[in-house]
């Protein structure tokens, strides 16, 4: 069951540094959300995922924090001390971290995923089976990881956090390595599985954000600039020009308002779920 | 001309070839992106470039050198490459010793000036003190492609180089590479939006096989047609690309 998530002028300042990685962050995303975090480099953006998955609280437990980050019922004050894996799994921005290594084959690392899950080896394969048809990657499962390309690498190091079918499911900057078509895939994949797993992503392009997102989160300099819906993102979308590449998708929403009297425009602006 | 394939294979393991027969030309300052979908043999493509790879079958010349029989060290001078992943090639302690590293066992007799060059073109001067990883990934993207554009070789070849850069960090490297007027540049990307417009020849690969080479405005003209391949144009470019066609009325 998808979990929402609430945080509560939650603050974090690593040990030792001399001000906040987040500031006073207030968004409540609703269960079932597939949440884009946008925002420049050292906004705060993997800093805020790793307090959700609990390793910035288990890593850093000297950091000094304010607030309260609540996930599903559970209020933690003011994050969560340890790993939350596989309630909520993580999916890192280096693939190759992601992968265990210990393993050859991609099929290796899922099963090191489900066992580390505590998940019973009887219903292995069937995790296994829904994983590679939902992300379409049975033609991967025997290759050798270290034989992938990065993008396959990419989708392997994926599938290894979503097998274990989490309640929360964290992306950093999970379409660096991908190829356009892989990046409509996944958000194919993200659509599917936003019935049982609340989603959040960063991503310092726009274009997944409006493949995949139904929220959107701004952060700048270690605050929230914004949080909302599609529509209420896209009448703010040029406040953020100086920070994200916005230009085109202005462009697109500016060129639908002129065509909104016409069938075309009308059915772009459907397509798109745009105001 | 700097960079000739002559039908070149190239094969991880026997009977699956990842490149096929490819025969192509790069000629002194050209600017071309290689696109592709994933696991395409982009990115060893730009292995077989600078050594770290020999071709299966058939021959590469860089500059004149046959890479089958040049060593990697020799080509570092007439062809840079950058991995995808900055953890994979950053190893000095400090952004300054990373920079140096090239120009320096180059023996380039203006290393000062290469260095200092390409911290200010990539805005690292104030970070030249830093450990590599005490900055953010994209700043280690940045300084892995500087390191390239330090060792002043006339071929610089990066793959997905904007991939984690944020929207100034990648205005920042579009800049960079806009001033490089000497080189020849080969950059492996998906990101079409930043280097369409820097880029004069676009190769695209699938397969293993060279299926389009081109200019960019032809490359954008036939893109519909690529996609059976894997190859898209991104949702923003193409949206905005069909409205701005619309009629007003």
């Amino acid at each position: 069951m998808a979990l929402g998530i609430v945080t509560d002028r939650f603050s974090f300042r690593y040990p030792g540094a001399q001000k906040d990685s987040l500031t006073a962050i207030s968004l409540s995303i609703p269960p079932k959300s597939r949440c884009a975090i946008l925002g420049p480099t050292s906004a705060g953006k993997t800093t805020f995922l790793h307090a959700l998955a609990g390793s910035l609280g288990s890593h850093y437990p000297h950091g000094s924090s304010a607030g309260v980050i609540t996930i599903g019922d559970v209020a933690h004050t003011p994050l969560p001390a340890q790993i939350l894996f596989p309630t909520v799994s993580f999916l890192l921005q280096d693939p190759h971290v992601q992968m265990s290594g210990i393993y050859e084959t991609v099929s290796e690392e899922l099963h090191f995923s489900l066992s580390n899950a505590g998940i019973p080896i009887r219903l292995h394969e069937e995790h296994l089976d829904w994983v590679a048809r939902i992300m379409n990657i049975h033609h991967l499962l025997h290759r050798n990881t270290s034989t992938l390309s990065g993008g396959e690498l990419q989708r392997a190091a994926l599938a290894t956090v979503l097998v274990v079918r989490p309640q929360v499911l964290l992306f950093d900057e999970p379409t660096t390595s991908l190829d356009i078509p892989s990046q409509h895939n996944l958000a194919r994949v993200m659509r599917a599985i936003s019935s049982e797993t609340t989603i959040l992503f960063t991503d310092t392009s726009l274009d997944l954000a409006f493949l995949a997102a139904d929220h959107f989160c701004v952060l700048h300099k270690s605050s929230l600039l914004f949080f909302g819906d599609r529509a209420a993102f896209l009448r703010e979308l040029e406040r953020f020009s100086d920070i994200l590449p916005c230009h085109n998708w202005t462009a697109i929403s500016r060129s639908i308002i002129t065509h909104r009297d016409n069938r075309n425009g009308m059915r772009f602006a459907r397509l798109l779920r745009l105001p | 001309m700097s960079i000739e394939f002559a039908s070149v294979s190239f094969a991880y393991q026997q009977q699956q070839p990842v490149l096929k027969d490819l025969s192509l030309e790069l000629s002194d300052g050209e600017r071309v992106l290689i696109v592709g979908p994933n696991g395409a043999g982009k990115s060893t493509f730009l292995k077989l470039l600078n050594g770290l790879l020999k071709p299966t079958s058939g021959s590469i010349q860089v500059n004149g050198k046959d890479t089958r029989h040049t060593t990697t060290a020799e080509l570092a001078g007439h062809v840079s490459v950058t991995f995808q992943h900055p953890g994979d090639q950053i190893f000095a302690s400090n952004v300054k010793g990373e920079l140096a590293f090239a120009p320096t066992n180059l023996k380039r007799n203006n290393s000062d000036q290469l260095i200092a060059n390409a911290a200010h073109l990539f805005g690292l001067e104030t970070l030249l003190d830093k450990h590599p990883y005490d900055l953010p990934q994209a700043s280690r993207k940045l300084l892995t492609v500087a390191s390239a554009v330090a060792s002043d070789a006339p071929v610089l070849a990066f793959d997905e180089p904007s991939a984690g850069l944020s929207y100034s960090e990648r205005l920042t490297l579009q800049e960079a590479l806009q001033t490089m007027i000497n080189k020849t540049l080969i950059i492996v990307s998906h990101d079409f939006d930043l280097f369409l417009p820097l880029c004069n020849r676009v190769l695209v690969l699938s397969l293993g096989m060279l299926m389009f080479d081109g200019a960019p405005t032809r490359f954008i003209d036939k893109a519909p047609t690529f996609r059976q391949a894997g190859v898209q144009l991104p949702l923003a470019m193409r949206l905005r690309s069909i409205l701005e066609r619309l009629p007003h009325s």
